[in-house]
């Protein structure tokens, strides 16, 4: 049975094997060296190189292609294995030509070198020769040189089954195969979303980032025929690889001088991917994904794997700006800080300390975070500290709270890629969350997980889910107690766990009555079916997760759905065990660890209560003032507070809320009423316009910190590069404020703020900057030991007495269109832009693709009104309009808009939407805007270029199909040319 | 009361001041790097002294011809015959087991001091003599020594 201890002979030695293990990987945990290309730990067998070739029970057979069975006999020193090794690699070195030390791969990890190295092989038996194509290097962000490529196929698998993006194969049928792009087109008019793991993953230089080319080596700044020239000398003089590798080694070696490599974490998305970053100077030469990192292994998207260049933007505010009627002028630190601290401390003084407002960022760091609360509470005495989260997921936070105690996802990536069913609501995860939805692509296409999307959009998730509902805007809730009315009066709910687990059954039971599947439909659009189906689905599944995100939560009733959510979980007995759980998406690199480290109206760090005297207590204690008991202003209720005249001054961090806040108009003549406006950012941005002082900060590229993840994952970042200019870290900031208000702040450094935290914190006590050294990480709640817990509930829920709460919710009924504003505007994301695109649209390869933001529209619309592509439409809903051109899709439909976040100029969509909120947390109700529309311009171009990935055309298929090289008439398989067996001629 | 504005007027620091400023930069680095400075300004004479500094700056200048002429002249096929042979030799001579033949280049040594004074000498060895020298015992050793290298080198791979 496989898994099994059994007895296995590797060269003459027994060893204890797990049974059906992988021989290779076998042989390599127990130090056999094996040599092997294609390989790669994070992709598994692709069995297309043949260098792994081991004698197994007598016969030459490729060891990354066989498990181990009982008794098996395997050697891997016999002369014949390497007689056949030696063949394989003759037949790659026929495909790839070794220039090493004029190559910008030559850093050490080349396979194919190493490889070479690792075998002592001296000569090659078969010369190189060209394959007969050129070099692709038409796409943004990599080349393909195909003289280079061995065919080993780990860039078709990573592409395949990894990212699921489908776009790349190898065409075993032509007399030269070669890696092709959909069906054979230029890489830049292709699918490809640029994830870039192709590169990742590629062994050599056949795929390469341009951004390493002439800059990596020392000698590959040359033009074509000096390098030619180059290349063909080092081959002349070079009568074995010994010398080649001597000298191509010692270049390696020397570009470590100059090459720096730093761990840190994207910033693009709530994922929490973390990778190296290469960086030459302030030249960023790549980023390289690493095995071990813990939420996304191998893999990246477009925005963090290419997506740094705004780190080096001439745009960058390098100095202090101070307001002088309107304009700014750059300034000295000293001036800037003793002004923003005379200003404050005089509104403070005049209209006390609820005058004045906080907010952090959910794009710095828990550090960071942690110090501007305190900056509000020790130094100014209020609570009105909040930060972005307020506009996404609180509601997400409030419904879980509810239910099951911890606002924060209830297991981790893992969880949800090995659960049966996965049910995502409201969520373009392929765009927003994308190494996240890849690991749902990869479950569903490889190991039949189930997966139901529900969204009012056919995005790509949508696309490939096994059913796809489409109910009206804002019914969620509906559909999912009926569904769960449902599986209660069949008597699939998970009874015993009710019983130990849970309380307010009965109560609940009766209430949730009222969601008759009749109902249901009425409100929902769906059919009865359709609940009945989803029902079956859960109640045929072992295990559950649910997957939400704006769609859900930016509704007036966006915590009651997301409360209903996790009760239909605690029904079917869908918490505490793997691949179980509520998953709230989170959407900034740091919009949980926002809030987590207490920039909260009405929290402490780790969620401690402001109106709780005992916790009030401690911090007062620690912090040696007395603290407000009351919770202070949402950032929400701070904007309405300025319009009223009361909050005179705000503090805002690195935050474009005049652009992402609802109702922005109103939220920007807010701002021209405050009487003193502190902004830390890296750009102008449209909020930093309105600024009495711009203090300039730096991106995560350039300082110390941890981010919080979706998962709850703890991780740290490093400093890659210095500080430009004058700017500086948020932390430094906020301590020069703090100080200039005599607080007496001297922190050395993040380290010391966390060490600060965990004594004042029960959820993260064990936290620690050694803890959590490079790529290792903590999933809180972390104990004083430092263990963490990766799932929750396991054991328990979050409450006194253990138990989750069945809590009942009622449906709010969004205010939806009518007769006037017939049309419903869906917002969110692009996977290739950033919120408003202050980052992306300064990388010149993303914006190429993608340069506007553009309004898409259905086909029957498009058809009703006389649009097309390209055509102008002026939009206006009750609070403004915005102007842009259209795209029609099928994306979208009926009556149904989509406009991407990412503009602040005329398409900068919260212009349209209202100020109205969830009733329960004041998170916008973004998803609910109801707009008119007028034809301005029926001529125009397309926004989008054909050149978009949008518009190519993907292949599906499972692996690299090495089937089809193994047929062809010139593959011999080298164990059988050693054996002299009788091959195929 | 603020309108929104994108107007920044630039701190410029006057000439004097950046001045200063770049030369308390430029002194702290030497003071802080003394030796190594005076060692290089030593160089720099005698670079200068030899007229090398020149030929060593238009060479930089002109880096892109330089390195292109470079690899084409050493590619045409006697250079790079040339080459190549300098690279064969080097992994020649690390074959070459120069220890072990060490004793015996001393005895070749011998033997060559030997035969100078022999040659001075102009009768004729006749064939018995030959043959009794073998009874010599330096002259037996000599003739073993020859006999095995002649095997050594006979032998097949």
């Amino acid at each position: 049975m496989s898994g099994e201890m059994v007895r296995v002979i590797v060269n003459g030695t027994e060893y204890q094997a797990s049974e059906g293990q992988n021989i290779l990987q076998f042989l390599n945990a127990e130090d056999v060296n094996v040599p092997a290309i294609c390989f790669h730990e994070s992709l598994g067998p692709i069995e297309s190189c043949d260098t792994c070739i081991v004698e197994v029970d007598g016969e030459l057979q490729r060891a990354c292609g066989m498990e181990l069975e009982a008794d098996m006999e395997i050697n891997t020193q016999h002369e014949d294995v390497h007689k056949a090794q030696d063949l394989a690699m003759d037949q790659i070195l026929h495909k790839h030509e070794l220039y090493c030390t004029v190559c910008d791969y030559n850093n050490g990890r080349c396979a194919i070198h190493n490889t070479v190295a690792e075998m002592q092989k001296e000569h090659q038996q078969i010369a190189f020769k060209e394959k007969g194509y050129n070099i692709d290097d038409s796409g943004s962000f990599y080349r393909y040189d195909p003289n280079q490529c061995i065919l080993c196929g780990r860039c078709v698998e990573v592409c395949q089954d990894v990212e699921v993006n489908e776009t790349l194969t190898i065409d075993w049928e032509r007399k030269q195969p070669r890696v092709l792009w959909d069906n054979d087109v230029p890489i830049d008019e292709s699918s490809c979303v640029n994830c870039g793991q192709c590169v990742t993953v590629c062994p050599c230089n056949a795929l390469m980032e341009k951004s390493m080319i002439k800059e990596a080596g020392y000698l590959t700044d040359v033009e074509q025929g000096t390098l030619r020239s180059m290349i063909d000398f080092t081959k002349n003089v070079e009568s074995g690889f010994g010398p080649l590798f001597a000298i191509s080694d010692t270049e390696a070696e020397m570009r470590e001088d100059r090459i720096e490599k730093t761990k840190t974490v994207c910033t693009y998305c709530g994922v929490g991917c973390s990778f190296d970053v290469w960086t030459k100077g302030r030249h960023i030469l790549k980023v390289q994904p690493q095995p071990e990192a813990p939420a996304n292994g191998i893999s990246t998207c477009v925005k963090g794997k290419f997506g740094w260049d705004y780190v080096n933007s001439e745009e960058r505010l390098t100095k202090p700006l101070i307001r002088h009627g309107d304009t700014f002028k750059e300034a000295e630190w000293d001036e800037a800080i003793s002004y923003v601290g005379k200003r404050l401390k005089e509104i403070h003084a005049e209209s006390g300390p609820d005058a004045l407002g906080f907010i952090a960022s959910s794009k710095a760091t828990n550090e960071e975070s942690y110090l501007v609360q305190k900056l509000a509470r020790q130094v100014f005495g209020t609570n009105n500290v909040d930060n972005c989260s307020r506009y996404c997921q609180s509601p997400a936070t409030k419904g879980l709270f509810r239910t099951v105690g911890y606002g924060g996802d209830s297991g981790s990536i893992d969880d949800i890629a090995t659960a049966d069913l996965v049910i995502t609501i409201g969520s373009n995860t392929a765009e927003s969350h994308p190494v996240l939805a890849s690991r749902i692509k990869k479950a569903q296409k490889l190991f039949g997980q189930r997966v139901i999307v529900a969204d009012i959009r056919e995005h790509e998730m949508a696309e490939r889910a096994d059913l796809f509902i489409s109910p009206r805007p804002g019914s969620d809730l509906v559909w999912l107690s009926a569904v769960t009315n449902y599986i209660i009066k069949q008597g699939w709910h998970d009874e015993k766990f009710l019983k130990n687990r849970v309380i307010n059954v009965e109560e609940y039971f009766e209430k949730i009555k009222k969601f008759t599947l009749d109902y249901a439909e009425e409100v929902t659009g769906l059919s009865k079916e359709t609940m009945v189906n989803i029902a079956e689905e859960i109640h045929r599944s072992g295990s559950t997760v649910i997957c939400w995100a704006m769609g859900v939560t930016q509704q007036k009733g966006g915590s009651d759905t997301s409360t209903a959510i996790s009760n239909l979980l605690i029904v079917t007995g869908n918490y505490g065990r793997h691949g179980t759980g509520a998953y709230p998406l989170r959407g900034h690199n740091n919009v949980q660890g926002c809030s987590d480290f207490g920039s909260m109206p009405n929290t402490f760090p780790g969620y401690q209560d402001v109106q709780n005297d005992e916790i009030r207590k401690k911090f007062e204690e620690a912090w040696k003032v007395d603290l407000p008991g009351e919770p202070g202003l949402t950032n929400h209720g701070m904007v309405d507070a300025i319009h009223d005249g009361s909050l005179r001054a705000l503090y805002l961090q690195g935050e474009d809320m005049g652009i992402v806040d609802a109702n922005a108009n109103y939220v920007q003549r807010g701002f021209e009423q405050l009487d003193f406006f502190v902004v830390q950012d890296l750009f102008l941005s449209r909020t930093s316009e309105f600024a009495d002082v711009i203090l300039p900060a730096v991106p995560s590229l350039e300082k110390e910190g941890t981010f919080v993840n979706t998962e709850r994952r703890i991780q740290r970042i490093y400093p890659a590069l210095p500080t430009l200019g004058d700017a500086k870290p948020d932390w430094e900031i906020t301590q020069m404020v703090a100080n200039e208000l005599e607080a007496g702040w001297n922190y050395q450094g993040p380290a010391q703020i966390m060490d600060e935290i965990a004594k004042l914190t029960p959820l993260f006590a064990g936290v620690s900057y050694e803890r959590l050294e490079g790529y290792k990480s903590l999933l809180w709640p972390v104990d004083e030991e430092g263990v963490d817990m990766p799932m929750l509930y396991e054991e328990e829920f979050h409450f006194n007495d253990g138990k989750a709460r069945l809590f009942y919710v009622d449906w709010t009924e969004p205010t939806g269109t009518n007769e006037e504003y017939d049309l419903h505007v869906n917002s969110g994301r692009l996977l290739e832009h950033f919120h408003e695109g202050n980052m992306t649209y300064k990388s010149e390869g993303i914006t190429r693709k993608t340069p506007f933001c553009f309004i898409e529209v259905s086909p029957e619309l498009a058809k009703d009104r006389g649009l097309k592509d390209g055509s102008t439409v002026r939009l206006t809903s009750r609070t403004g309009s915005v102007k842009g051109r259209v795209v029609v899709t099928e994306r979208v439909k009926g009556k149904e808009l989509y406009i991407p976040l990412n503009d602040n100029g005329d398409l900068a969509v919260n212009k349209l939407t209202s100020s109205e909120v969830d009733k329960d947390t004041d998170t916008p109700a973004y998803k609910d805007t109801a707009v008119k529309m007028d034809l301005l311009n029926f001529e125009g171009q397309s926004p989008l270029p054909h050149n978009n990935h949008r518009f190519g055309n993907r292949q599906p298929q499972i692996g690299i199909r090495i089937g089809g090289k193994w047929k062809r008439d010139d593959y011999v398989f080298p164990g059988d040319v050693v054996r002299e067996k009788d091959v195929k001629r | 009361m603020a309108k929104a504005t994108r107007k920044v007027e630039p701190l410029v620091p006057s000439k004097d001041e950046a001045r200063e400023k770049g030369i308390e930069e430029i002194e702290q680095a030497l003071a802080e790097r003394k030796d190594a400075i005076l060692e290089l300004i030593d160089l720099v004479d005698r670079l200068h002294e030899s007229d090398l500094l020149p030929f060593i700056s238009a060479l930089v200048n002109h880096r892109d011809q330089a390195r292109s002429a470079f690899f084409r002249e050493i590619n045409r096929p006697h250079n790079a015959k040339f080459a190549r042979n300098v690279v064969d030799f080097i992994g020649f001579l690390g074959t070459i087991e120069f220890e072990k033949m060490q004793p015996f280049m001393e005895k070749i040594n011998r033997g060559i001091l030997e035969a100078d004074i022999e040659e001075e000498k102009d009768d004729m060895i006749s064939m018995l003599q030959l043959i009794k020298s073998l009874k010599d015992p330096e002259v037996n050793r000599s003739i073993r020594s020859i006999l095995a290298f002649l095997r050594g080198m006979g032998k097949e791979e």
